[in-house]
């Protein structure tokens, strides 16, 4: 007993290897004695740190214990933001139908105030290729509708363009939605460019036109 | 629950088993800024220091059910897990780290924990055992305790054989034990 307790030292630092640890730690299991004695050993061992003045730690250290330590609640927190980033979207999808719906109402109460007028003519606006993709209301004064089959695509806007013979294209105005509302008085043709948000000064990629006489 | 931050230490261990996170917040408070220290000094780096502290309070935290009062102090259950795990990685390294510079006192990455309830008397009690120690034999603990040198590495540099080595470390281990109010030992020992 006494050759195994002069291991206990050597034991608590962490030092003994091989035979010599291995028979230790089976006379540990069955020693009360030695076993009280390594924990006094360890005890006096583990003073050692108090000598050192000590240092706080930055406070990300506990930021990451606590990750670490609570994923679950780290993830209810992540979890709580992707619903609140999903209802967000929903009511923004909402907002969006909502303005479609308003939009689509007031185009349509815009057409039927036209074709209510019994003055007004119509004809079709053709592309190069003679098909139709909209139509062009006017009354004799000047007052026009252009109505088109299909609302732009994403990212690109319809832009309104008046025109006399041999003159450059005057910008009419943009429009997103399917109806704009103007004016042809002075110009010999009528037509209608795609382009990007905000409008382009000359027509970039036109799509069509109408005479006005 | 908690009671305003006067539990002892056993009975946070206690709540901490059962899942109590202000208890793991409350055992930080109190040992986060000893053991920062203990780990700066064993592997002189902060980046790792930074590492092995925040490994060392998880593992508090796991095995947290596991720890039994008889068999030791709550500090000297949560240093020795720091402390194993400091020793792992300093045994990982192909060389020793060289020695950190002094801790910047401007720096507020290394403020001193001197806001917690630091009481230097145990510090004065430590450093006085210590003192006591024959410095060779003084010199010797602190490696073999802070920096993990095994008997062979301690002989090495000490160009001593090593059973005088053993013979020295267990020496003042023993009288350390004794200066710090344990079991009395003979100045031959």
């Amino acid at each position: 007993m006494k050759d195994l307790r002069e291991l206990l030292p050597d034991y608590a630092l962490g030092l003994l290897e091989g035979e010599e640890k291995t028979r230790l730690e089976q006379a540990l299991q069955s020693s009360a004695e030695l076993r009280q004695e390594l924990l006094e050993l360890q005890a006096a061992l583990m003073r050692l740190p108090e000598s050192l003045p000590p240092v706080t730690p930055p406070p990300r250290v506990w930021a990451r214990i606590q990750q670490r330590t609570h994923p679950r609640r780290n993830f209810l927190r992540w979890a709580a933001a992707v619903l609140v980033v999903a209802a967000l979207g929903l009511g923004g999808w909402g907002v969006g139908l909502y303005r479609q719906y308003q939009t689509l109402a007031q185009e349509q109460a815009t057409v039927a105030r036209w074709l209510a007028d019994p003055e007004v003519k119509w004809q079709l606006i053709k592309n190069s290729e003679g098909q139709s993709f909209g139509t062009m209301l006017w009354r004799e004064e000047g007052p026009c509708l252009m109505v088109l089959r299909e609302p732009p695509p994403p990212g690109r806007v319809y832009q309104a363009w008046g025109r006399k013979n041999d003159a450059d294209p005057v910008s009419l105005g943009v429009f997103s939605g399917r109806v704009f509302e103007t004016d042809y008085e002075g110009f010999d043709f009528m037509g209608v460019s795609l382009e990007p948000p905000g409008g382009s000064p000359q027509p970039t990629q036109p799509l069509g036109r109408v005479p006005t006489s | 629950m908690l009671n305003g931050g006067v539990e002892p230490d056993t009975a946070l261990l206690s709540f901490l088993a059962k899942g109590d996170e202000r208890a793991l917040e409350e055992l930080y408070r109190r040992y986060s800024p000893s053991l920062y220290a203990l780990l700066l000094r064993m592997l002189q780096s902060r980046e790792e220091a930074e590492e092995i502290l925040q490994d060392s309070f998880v593992q508090l935290y796991r095995e947290a059910a596991r720890y039994q009062p008889e068999r030791g102090s709550v500090t000297a259950f949560l240093f020795t897990i720091g402390r194993n795990l400091a020793l792992s990685r300093l045994r990982s390294r192909k060389a020793r780290p060289q020695k950190l510079e002094d801790h910047d006192l401007h720096s507020p990455d290394q403020e001193l924990g001197l806001w917690r309830e630091d009481d230097p008397t145990d510090r004065i009690l430590v450093r006085r055992a210590l003192q006591r120690l024959e410095p060779s034999d003084r010199q010797l603990l602190e490696e073999a305790f802070f920096d993990g040198f095994s008997h062979s590495e301690l002989a090495e540099r000490h160009q001593l054989p090593l059973g005088t080595i053993k013979t020295r470390l267990r020496r003042a281990l023993l009288k350390l034990r004794a200066y710090l109010g344990g079991p009395q030992v003979s100045e031959e020992a």
